[in-house]
């Protein structure tokens, strides 16, 4: 449990430095952690008028490979049907929107880096 | 949005509508209509195609359909279309500039356009649809322009874009025209010492279309003469170097983008499968049988090709095409090569042979000849045993033999003699007849009747082995320049009958 513990906190912390480093790259962030049975989707955030579903990815080193490729096929659609389900709910399903991943990574300065993938995956 | 695209079916391209609809929702790349796993990774290159020609892929609901829906599309042709369609549907094309125009090509990841299989087809198949051009890969143009519609041979998915929005319009690629007729095999008949009696039968065959046999001992030159055969034909005439050219376009072996003018050659190996040999596979492809159409198909060492291959053979040689069918529909591919085969004597080679005994027991000799089985050795009109040269013959003082130019001239006019008499028919040479056309164009005089009497009773001849002989004798009279079959043609074709005689 304690292990647990620590990467759930390390992910929350992961979460917040990316949202706000989205919000300086001009998103606005509408909703975080929204939970449905199935999952969770990280951060929904609007962006010019397109809705975003962002997965943050943290990962503490590269040693089980770098943030951004955990983010794996399954993993994708899980999201994408979290994302249809958002959708259905509030009634937009024919909003444009897409899927960003945010991986976030410690720097050496002890801060997080972040980095952006827009558009990253597509429904299959 | 709406763009014409081609799916081959036998030998033939099919019209296929490529429609796209990019709209708002999930994003989601999808492609609808019976495509197969090549048209479904087509997603995957037209992706990236799209982004490295300098455009953003959409992160919108983007779905792709191929009309019409029931039948199955297969290869990569598609990409082209595709890429296209997304492009107009998202503005950076006028839609207007789409219509009336056909396109096909496979995208490479970088945007550059690679050949596609068959776009002589397509070529037809344009003006066929009335459309007013074709685009095509650089690689393909030349083949397609030869059906005679306007060709636009682009190198690269940008080409294509700024030739249809009229920024930089691509100039129609020229057909080539046919070459000058080369040297039509790389054998000719001058260099073959001695075999009079086979250069005889290949030189009957040819005038009248016959299917032949050779049976002879390793080394008598049995491959040879028939490598020797597509050269003393006549040469292909336009409408069939435009059907040959199509059969090998859709195989994928038509190079140089010309049409082709030689006769094919095909000698499959007898390790050759059934789907090699008469066509098959997925996606389908034309066999060995039909990339001879029109040419000589060689079957050497005719026994050990499997059984089911040499019985697969005979309903094709009997209609002239084959006929592939699938749980999803059937294809018709033409095929009427004029086939040639070899065999050994018995598994040593040497039985019946003056220059050295048979070591095979009788059970192998035979197995050997089970086989081949009966009706398929029916369908050889000209049956030969082929001897070894004698030293006479192989000496440099030994005249030079008779080249294939003028037994060809010669094989020209026996065929116009059999196309006038057969003219209402339909039919272009005597190995064509059947029972009806040979009883009326193949009458034997009465001195014959006695002839052909006594040969069916001493040999045991069947009805249809009758009839061929018949069509062989009507041959061998045209060849003479004769009006009527007399009694030394009939002579001359019973010879050519050594399997019905115990050897």
């Amino acid at each position: 449990m304690e292990h647990r513990t620590s990467a759930t906190a390390r992910g929350r912390a992961g979460e917040e430095a990316a949202a706000r480093f989205l919000e300086t790259k001009g998103y606005r962030i509408i909703a975080r952690n929204v939970r449905f049975r199935t999952g969770e989707i990280d951060l929904i955030a609007d962006e010019n008028g397109v809705l975003v579903f962002v997965e943050v990815k943290t990962r503490s080193g590269s040693d089980f490979g770098t943030a951004a490729e955990a983010v794996t096929g399954r993993k994708q659609q899980q999201l994408v049907r979290l994302a249809s389900l958002f959708l259905a709910q509030s009634g937009s399903l024919a909003r444009p929107c897409r899927f960003d991943v945010v991986a976030v990574e410690p720097a050496p300065t002890g801060e997080f880096a972040c980095t952006l993938f827009t558009n990253a995956f597509a429904a299959r | 949005m709406r763009v014409l695209s081609f799916a081959l079916e036998g030998i033939d391209a099919v019209p296929v509508v490529v429609e796209v609809d990019v709209s708002h929702g999930l994003p989601s790349f999808d492609i609808v209509g019976l495509p197969d796993a090549a048209v479904r990774e087509s997603r995957e290159r037209v992706r990236a195609a799209v982004q490295n020609s300098g455009w953003a892929f959409p992160a919108q609901r983007i779905t792709v359909n191929l009309a019409p829906a029931h039948t199955r599309k297969g290869g990569a042709g598609f990409d082209l279309a595709v890429a296209l369609g997304i492009l107009a549907a998202l503005g950076h094309l006028q839609s207007s500039a789409l219509a009336g125009v056909a396109v096909a090509g496979e995208l490479a990841l970088d945007g550059t356009l690679r050949a596609v299989r068959g776009a002589l087809a397509m070529g037809l198949a344009t003006m066929r649809e009335r459309a007013t051009g074709l685009i095509l890969p650089q690689a393909s143009a030349r083949e397609a322009a030869l059906a005679g519609c306007a060709v636009y041979p682009a190198f690269h998915l940008c080409e294509a874009v700024q030739h249809l929005s009229g920024a930089a319009p691509l100039a129609p690629v020229i057909p080539l025209a046919a070459a000058a007729e080369s040297p039509h095999s790389p054998v000719d008949l001058a260099d073959v010492r001695g075999q009079l009696v086979g250069k005889r039968a290949l030189e009957i065959a040819a005038a009248g279309g016959h299917n032949l046999f050779f049976v002879g001992p390793p080394g008598a030159g049995k491959s040879l003469l028939a490598r020797c055969l597509p050269g003393i034909m006549p040469p292909l005439d336009q409408e069939e170097s435009l059907e040959v050219s199509r059969i090998h376009s859709v195989a994928g072996a038509l190079s140089g983008g010309t049409l082709i003018s030689c006769r094919p050659y095909r000698a499959p190996h007898h390790c050759a499968s059934r789907a090699a040999v008469l066509g098959g596979g997925t996606p389908l492809r034309p066999g060995e049988i039909t990339l001879a159409h029109q040419g000589v198909l060689f079957l050497d060492e005719l026994p050990e090709f499997g059984r089911n291959v040499l019985e697969g053979l005979r309903q094709p040689l009997e209609e002239g095409k084959v006929h592939i069918s699938r749980a999803n529909g059937s294809v018709v591919f033409p095929a009427r090569p004029m086939l040639v085969a070899a065999a050994n004597p018995c598994p040593c080679g040497y039985l019946g042979s003056a220059v050295r005994p048979c070591t095979c027991p009788p059970s192998a000799v035979a197995m050997y000849r089970g086989r081949m089985s009966g009706p398929i050795l029916d369908r050889f009109d000209l049956h030969l045993h082929l001897e070894p040269v004698p030293y006479d013959c192989v000496a440099t003082t030994s005249p030079p033999a008779e080249p294939s130019a003028a037994v060809r001239s010669r094989v020209i006019q026996a065929r116009a003699r059999q196309r006038a008499r057969l003219r209402e028919t339909g039919l272009t040479c005597n190995a064509q007849m059947a029972v009806r056309e040979t009883r009326r164009f193949a009458p034997l005089p009465a001195a014959g009747e006695a002839m052909m009497r006594q040969a069916v009773d001493r040999m045991g001849l069947s009805l249809r082995a009758h009839d061929r002989i018949l069509k062989v004798a009507r041959t061998i009279a045209d060849l003479a320049g004769a009006e009527a079959i007399e009694v030394p043609h009939l002579a001359e074709a019973l010879q050519y009958r050594a399997v019905d005689r115990a050897v």
